[in-house]
């Protein structure tokens, strides 16, 4: 991968960056580990941070983050305020979002705090004892409290507390109280922020604020979810989830024209060559003291900018520095591109002198950092589930206890903290607390399995039901109430797919001419025929079959969706794939459902049985490409967790097939020209390709293409394998379902995604789905 | 209740004064109170605010001293058999492994085999299959043994010792330091106590000098002259717990060489290091100490090589000093005895006073049943101590401990305070106990000693203290400074470096203002 500028680092300083080079027109790939400190705090600016940049630059940085602010919704204002943390303790603040501004400290009126009851995270009795002894130090009239019915239990998450507090109490009396100060869950979105509001103004008829609560502190959750959407729009491509190590620079890499980072990604590493990079990683390299013999000074291609600044102040470094710092490292490192081997010629800090390097330390020291969970609730604040009912992926792992390193979840014989916890089922196994989770190891952010239900024991036979019902195509409809089946859901399955036939009759499409799947695209022509092997035969050759020991070779996974549901996907993918050597191995499940299900012994008995087709070939050097996000993120990510022989081996050589068509770097033809209607496309980025830190490779090939690509606002489906389908789970799973729909519904063109599960659902609510692979195939067959 | 919480205590009408509330003060209150015999402890903080709270928690087997010192090892093995029997609650991980590495001289083993045998520790050699299934996580492990050691939760039991006396007649005053003692004739006269409620005086017949660290002051006081060796012990915490039983070096004792389960975390231990007597008031663990007990756990355990610390704390044991010591001992510092210190100071001239000092947390009641002997025969009255045979029942908070897995929805307050322990708000609630405050909750339900180390639940506990009316506000926001600031000093020798920087920040971003400005 290339980029001109790569920002290292997900918190204020790294997104701030990131936005400001997206603006100024500079293809950039911002590359995370996880969520930074925006969780844990409400996103004020303060003052009094030593900026060793001089004012104008200072206030030309500023002024941009109020616009920036006010154009994503979530306006920050100005003035000298004093706004208390979540403990009340006062702090200095210059700049900060609206909805805290209303609690000033030293405003003249009194104030109503209101809060729901049992709301564990709002400290209001210390709050309010706090505030008052401050305000009564001043002659102030003292703020007063009233707890509201809320029917809390106690210990829901802030998401499940914003979603009800969206509606306003009606039990709420507010006397004469100018101003009623709520705590900080009022919508997690800048979107659900402002309804909530609105809401509540209309419900009280006075203006309400918010006051901070212990973490995940919504008002910077919202921020981070803001500025991640702005550079979703700008076009700023998020590699989300793994540690990256950074080389700095070699003289050979820097005439090649790049600095190389390297993520570590599940399974293998990958490259990303960079002709800037904007450091903004906070103290993790500053105190391995690597940075300080990389000082902005030297002129390479290295910015660093918050707290990774050896400059900076000693911790805690505020968010004023973070965004003054990273808007004047986005320009220098702007600046750098621009001008190939030149020095940068932005503003450096006054004080910046390289320091001696007393040692060399190794890099990976410098910037690895530990497994363990941190308790930062991060993790909390992004899942999807969270807000339906679910305790929070915190929650789940603290009682599973997993511990050291990557080990799996355990049954404890008896004694002390417990494995399960109630409704821990209703994970989604969507891995996004894995993405936001600033430790990110496979082992730290991941949620226990939960025991599988007898419901979840039949479904984890994902393979015999879709084959059983292509035998018998009137069962589906009969026995999914029976079954408890969503009623709503389940109709996604005897919908008719593009390829013309209701995907579950479709699955053993022995007569099924792939050229007409693909609308007489070039698979046919390439390929032949799918192979019409009896139901269950494992391995299919291919035309280029049959060449042992041949490297570059590749095995393409079909996954269950195309083997059962939709074979028209995998002649779309083989034809996307004819110049390579290729054998296909199909009708084969990877998993990964009864994984999630929690029927571990079959998914390690289908985890097996594919791991001995794959391996022969991969030992020969073969790498394994599947179009399902889903197979491809247990190969690499769940397989080596489960502690198989060889599943190393096979997560080394395993890649998705849109990563793998953006790395092979085939030029594509346009289909389209420009600004022609019928190429819109909106591009929903599945969770799972998220997880494996992909970024969007495939709206990279789809803009190549020519399609006119938008990508939708970060979410997550519903489905989740066959999570969708139980009702035991369908509140969830509605929950936010009906919000993806939103997303969806707004708008008009249709939705590409890799992921199948994705795609059902988009079917379910009725858009026209389609994946990626298709669209391209279609796009070479009319355009080349 | 009253008598538990120290109130109301009379100036006089105690025979017998302990000083020092660790585990031998508290092991003596209780023995002396199974005779029937009152008394009452002075302790200047909290109970196990010394050494006695800031062990590894390793209820020894005996394993460890089996070649050093077969009397001890067997004083180990005997009482670690009667205290899982007595006080089994108080037990958490039940069993132990001493394993030898490629490093370690395969000549010990059967000198160890050997002295195990002779001391009654019955140490079952484990083969590979057997320790792969029971261990998952170990590398190159060249012999195994299984063991009876195990891991304690020390300040249950401190609790468990003292409320039982309590019941029985005895009686704990917190927050009490003795300031001058007076002997006259010989003997101890008096004793002037600065308590919470201001001065007093008391005039015992026997005082036991059970302090720890603070044993040699308090004897100056009386005019004799206590050598002690103070030594340090650094302990590492890790989070997460993937083994269920205690890991020993099959080698001569040595530093770093114990890891031990403890709730949800791992403790990592110990070193050595002499310090004075007021660097030991309050231990800090020293860089090198952390970097060589990290190196080592990762030796025994090498998924910790790869895993952050959560916090460091140091304990002190008080050891009998050389001049002390019986003639022809080793001045090596871990082959100085381990075992109890016992000073009947009628032979330095001064009757009715009785230093009792160092010893291993699991030998106790056997160190507490030959203190209480000794005082009874002070006192004249010749009663056996029933405490090997007498049940210690458990707090009971402790009785919460099913809602850990289910927390009962239904009823008040089953919702979980603290995520990384599972703390109920009921039990938070059932162990309040305003004398100990916020920080007592840490001690009775492990409140802030989870992954987040507090930062989360201990303003939501000091929260629910507040709105339940437990607590007033003000007060609430003290303790809970005082609690974090605590909790900041086991974080800051970490520094910033590498994994601890998430909980740095996050520190910076709920800790006191101090927080920010300690040393970095």
């Amino acid at each position: 991968m290339r980029c001109e500028v790569a920002v290292l680092g997900g918190g204020l300083a790294g997104l701030v960056a990131a936005a400001r080079l997206g603006e100024m027109g500079v293809h950039t790939i911002l590359v995370t580990r996880g969520s930074g400190s925006l969780p844990w705090q409400t996103g004020n600016l303060g003052p009094g941070e030593a900026l060793p940049w001089g004012r104008e630059h200072r206030k030309r940085a500023l002024t941009w983050w109020l616009d920036l602010t006010q154009r994503l919704g979530i306006g920050y204002s100005t003035g000298r305020l004093l706004l208390p943390t979540a403990r009340g303790e006062p702090r200095r603040i210059i700049v900060a979002p609206a909805s805290l501004v209303g609690g000033h400290l030293l405003s003249p009126d009194p104030v109503l705090v209101a809060w729901p009851a049992g709301h564990r995270d709002f400290l209001a009795h210390l709050m309010l004892s706090k505030i008052n002894t401050l305000r009564a130090a001043r002659d102030l009239p003292p703020w007063a409290g009233r707890p509201f019915p809320a029917g809390l239990r106690g210990d829901e998450t802030a998401p499940a507390i914003a979603r009800l507090l969206a509606t306003p109490s009606a039990g709420l009396a507010v006397d004469d109280f100018p101003r009623v100060g709520l705590p900080a869950v009022l919508g997690l979105t800048p979107r659900e922020h402002r309804l909530a509001v609105d809401a509540w103004q209309r419900a009280l008829g006075r203006p309400v604020f918010e006051l901070p609560t212990l973490p995940p502190c919504l008002p910077g959750c919202r921020l981070e979810r803001a500025l991640r959407g702005y550079l979703r729009e700008l076009g700023v491509e998020q590699l989300e989830g793994y540690q990256a190590i950074l080389d700095p620079g070699t003289p050979s890499t820097a005439a090649a024209g790049g600095t190389r980072v390297e993520i570590l990604g599940p399974g293998r590493s990958r490259i990303l060559t960079a002709g800037a990079v904007v450091v903004a990683t906070g103290d993790r390299l500053a105190a391995g003291g690597w940075l300080t013999s990389h000082p902005l000074a030297t002129g390479d291609r290295l910015f660093p900018c918050g707290s990774s600044l050896p400059q900076a102040p000693s911790p805690p470094r505020g968010n004023t520095f973070a965004v003054v710092s990273a808007y004047l490292a986005a320009e220098a490192a702007a600046a750098r591109v621009a001008a190939g081997g030149a020095s940068p010629p932005g503003p450096a800090p006054a004080q910046s002198r390289p320091a001696p390097a007393e040692s060399t330390p190794t890099l990976p020291q410098a910037i690895r950092c530990g497994h363990d969970c941190y308790g930062c609730q991060a993790c909390t604040a992004v899942c999807p589930a969270a807000p339906a009912g679910f305790p929070g992926p915190r929650a789940v792992l603290s009682a599973a206890n997993t511990g050291v390193g990557q080990a799996e979840p355990r049954t404890r014989r008896r004694g002390t903290p417990g494995y399960r916890v109630r409704q821990a089922e209703l994970c989604l196994g969507c891995l996004q607390c894995l993405t936001s989770c600033p430790a990110s190891s496979p082992g730290a952010a991941r949620p226990a399995r939960p025991v599988p239900g007898p419901r979840e024991r039949l479904f984890s036979h994902l393979p015999l039901l879709s084959r059983l019902a292509g035998a018998l195509p009137g069962l589906v409809p009969r026995a999914a109430p029976l079954l408890g089946l969503d009623g709503r859901t389940v109709q996604c399955l005897v919908m008719r797919t593009p390829s013309g036939r209701p995907p579950m009759l479709a699955s053993h499409g022995t007569d099924e001419r792939p050229g007409a799947a693909v609308h007489g695209g070039p698979g046919a022509a390439v390929h032949g025929g799918l192979g019409d092997g009896a139901p269950g035969a494992g391995v299919d050759g291919g035309r280029n079959d049959g060449r042992p020991g041949a490297a570059g070779g590749l095995v393409l996974l079909a996954g269950c969706y195309a083997s059962f549901l939709d074979p028209s996907l995998l002649a779309a993918t083989r034809a996307l794939l004819a110049d390579y050597p290729l054998r296909t191995v199909r009708d084969r499940c990877c998993g990964a459902p009864a994984l999630a299900l929690g029927h571990g012994t079959l998914a390690l008995r289908y985890a097996r049985s594919l791991l001995e087709d794959l391996l022969p070939a991969v030992r020969r050097g073969w790498q394994v490409v599947t179009p399902c996000p889903t197979c491809a993120l247990a190969l690499r990510l769940e397989y080596p967790l489960l502690g198989l022989p060889g599943a190393a081996e096979v997560a080394r050589a395993t890649i998705e097939l849109g990563e793998f068509l953006r790395d092979a770097g085939r030029p594509l033809v346009p289909a389209f020209a420009a600004g022609e209607g019928k190429n819109e496309l909106a591009y929903h980025q599945p969770c799972h390709t998220r997880a494996q830190g992909l970024g969007t490779p495939w709206v990279e090939l789809l803009r190549g293409a020519g399609f006119g690509v938008r990508v939708l606002e970060q979410s997550c489906c519903g489905q989740a394998g066959v999570y969708g389908f139980l009702r035991s789970r369908a509140h969830v799973s509605g929950a936010i379902a009906a919000d993806f729909a939103r997303r969806v519904a707004a708008t008009s063109s249709p939705v590409a995604t890799e992921c199948p599960m994705c795609l059902l659902r988009v079917r379910t609510i009725g858009a026209t789905g389609r994946h990626p692979a298709h669209l391209l195939a279609i796009s070479r067959s009319t355009g080349g | 209740m009253s008598a538990v919480k120290g109130a109301g205590v009379p100036g006089a009408g105690y025979d017998v004064v302990v000083v020092g509330g660790g585990i031998l003060g508290l092991g003596v209150l209780w023995d002396l109170s199974l005779r029937g015999i009152r008394a009452l402890l002075l302790e200047k903080a909290f109970p196990g605010a010394g050494t006695s709270g800031r062990f590894h928690g390793l209820l020894h087997s005996g394993g460890r001293y089996a070649v050093s010192d077969p009397a001890l090892a067997a004083e180990c093995a005997r009482e670690n058999r009667r205290l899982r029997h007595l006080a089994g609650w108080c037990v958490d991980a039940r069993w132990g492994l001493f394993l030898r590495l490629p490093g370690d001289d395969p000549a010990y083993e059967a000198v160890w085999r050997e002295a195990c045998l002779r001391a009654g520790i019955p140490a079952r050699p484990l083969p590979p299959a057997a320790l792969g299934r029971l261990v998952p996580h170990l590398d190159d492990v060249r012999a195994a043994y299984r063991v009876p050691d195990a891991s304690i939760d020390g300040f249950s039991l401190l609790e468990a010792l003292r409320l039982d006396a309590c019941r029985r007649g005895a009686c704990v005053l917190l927050g009490a330091s003795v300031t001058a003692m007076e002997v006259t004739g010989g003997r101890i006269s008096g004793l002037l106590i600065q308590g919470p409620d201001g001065p007093r005086e008391l005039h015992p017949k026997v005082v036991v000098n059970a302090a720890g660290t603070g044993a040699g002051p308090l004897a100056a006081l009386a005019g004799l002259d206590l050598p002690l060796l103070l030594q340090q012990g650094t302990m590492a915490v890790y989070p997460g717990r993937p083994l269920d039983c205690v890991l020993n070096r099959l080698r001569p004792p040595a530093d770093g060489d114990i890891i031990v389960p403890s709730a949800s975390t791992l403790l990592a231990g110990t070193t050595a290091v002499t310090v004075t007597g007021r660097e030991a008031a309050q231990p800090a663990p020293g860089q090198d100490e952390i970097e060589l007990v990290r190196r080592q756990a990762a030796e025994l355990l090498p998924a910790l090589g790869r895993c952050r610390v959560l916090r460091v704390y140091a304990g002190v044991r008080v050891l009998p000093h050389p001049v002390t010591w019986p003639a022809g001992g080793s001045r090596e510092s871990r082959a100085i005895p381990r075992d109890a210190l016992l000073v009947d100071h009628s032979r330095d001239g001064v009757r009715g006073l009785i230093t009792v000092v160092g010893g291993k947390f699991t030998t106790f009641r056997a160190v507490a049943e030959q203190v209480a002997d000794l005082v009874v025969s002070h006192l004249g009255a010749g009663t056996r101590s029933p405490s090997a045979r007498t049940a210690l029942p458990p707090p009971p908070w402790l009785h919460h401990r099913p809602a850990l897995l289910h927390p009962p929805r239904t009823s008040a307050g089953g919702w979980v305070l603290c995520d990384c322990e599972r703390v109920t708000a009921a039990r938070v609630l059932a162990a309040w106990d305003p004398e100990q405050g916020l920080d007592g909750l840490r001690r009775r339900v492990r409140l802030g000693m989870g992954v987040c180390q507090g930062a989360l639940c201990l303003p939501r506990a000091a929260e629910l203290l507040v709105g339940a009316g437990l607590l007033d506000a003000g007060t609430a926001a003290c303790q809970l400074a005082d609690c974090l600031r605590e909790r900041w000093r086991g974080l800051a020798p970490l520094g910033t470096q590498g994994a601890s920087r998430t909980a740095t920040t996050f520190f910076h971003a709920l800790a006191p203002r101090e927080a920010s400005t300690l040393a970095l």
